[in-house]
């Protein structure tokens, strides 16, 4: 297949816009990024329609050029100097804020604390991706993904233990 | 499927956004042409002013002393092949994209590519700064002492040289930048399989 028409490449975005967006959430702590993050995702896969070759699903193509625009955006703005991180402890609850919320942002900061490497293996893998796409995706093998997702989870449990303790 | 008490947290950290407009081609495409435009502004915005200084400076300079029209068509000339030459020093330092560019490779392939591409860049930007300066000190040396009209030309000579060093050293650095990072989330990528 040479390439994605115009059509079909919007079609494809406007499916898997939620999901770039979730990816952008996984990956990105901070909120005023995680939008940039998901346009720059977009555009890059937007601009890359003409090289789709067909040899993969499309899904797969789409999240292999997302995932490399998330990792290349964090490292490029870790090099960068960073305010610095006042999530290491617990914070102050706001008065409204709920169990659900709680629970919400218990997350998204254990998530913040993985490597990048593994925070994009992970976000795959709650979209319900197959281990053999995000071996794909990521250039692995479904075994060693299997591996790494194990580590993964029990690191998380371990953070959000913590967390819910402190 | 993922553990259930990762999935319910993650189901209730993404609920809650508000629906978004539709993605179509009309938008996509304003969207792309945006992007670029701040894109080239972004990058012109430093090396122009190089440009118009240098433009400005030879304006404003006397030039060969031969009189007539066909000295100002000259000094003319030169402008405005200064201008474009800025211009295109602009746009080459533009070119380089520090991202990798979409491919149709894993993330680990495509970063090993983009490494290799972005570091034969940085050389080829590093070679270009050299022979520049290089072709430049030559000549400056050539004209040494010479009549007012070659030194003029010399001047010149310099004053179109300086925005092209500066775009291929520019460039070459990002083009570095850009590979060692690139190899650098390779390797982390390859430690997956470790």
């Amino acid at each position: 297949m040479p390439g994605l028409s115009d059509e079909e490449c919007a079609a494809l975005l406007d499916r898997n816009r939620e999901r770039l967006r979730r990816l952008a959430i996984a990956m990105c702590h901070e909120e005023a990024e995680r939008e940039d993050l998901a346009q720059e995702m977009v555009l890059a896969v937007w601009r890359g329609r003409s090289g789709f070759r067909g040899e993969a699903k499309a899904s797969t193509w789409l999240h292999r050029i997302a995932v490399t625009v998330a990792l290349q955006r964090l490292r490029r703005r870790r090099t960068r100097p960073q305010p610095v991180a006042l999530d290491d402890g617990p914070e102050p609850e706001a008065p409204d804020a709920d169990a659900a919320r709680t629970a919400r942002q218990d997350l998204l900061r254990a998530m913040a604390r993985l490597p990048d490497v593994d925070r994009a293996v992970l976000a795959l893998h709650l979209e319900d991706r197959p281990l053999a796409e995000i071996a794909e995706v990521v250039g692995s093998t479904p075994n060693a993904i299997a591996v790494r997702l194990l580590r993964i989870r029990e690191r998380l449990r371990h953070l959000l233990s913590d967390y819910r303790h402190a | 499927m993922p553990d259930d008490f990762l999935l319910d947290a993650w189901r209730s950290a993404v609920s809650g956004v508000p629906e978004r407009p539709h993605l179509d081609v009309a938008s996509l495409s304003r969207a792309e042409r945006v992007a670029r435009r701040r894109r080239l502004v972004r990058e012109f915005r430093g090396l122009s002013l190089v440009g118009l200084a240098a433009a400005t400076t030879i304006h404003f300079y006397d030039g060969p002393s031969a009189p007539g029209a066909w000295a100002a068509a000259l000094r003319g000339g030169i402008d405005l092949g200064l201008w474009i030459m800025s211009t295109g020093s602009a746009v080459g330092a533009a070119w380089p994209a520090v991202l990798a560019p979409p491919r149709d490779a894993s993330v680990a392939d495509g970063l090993r590519a983009h490494g290799e591409e972005a570091g034969a860049g940085a050389r080829a930007w590093r070679l270009a700064f050299w022979v520049i300066a290089l072709v430049t000190a030559f000549a400056t040396f050539l004209s040494w002492g010479r009549t007012p009209a070659e030194w003029a030309v010399q001047q010149r000579l310099v004053i179109v040289a300086t925005p092209w060093l500066l775009t291929a050293w520019l460039s070459a650095s990002r083009l570095t930048a850009s590979a060692a990072q690139a190899r650098a989330l390779a390797d982390e990528l390859r430690s997956l399989d470790e």
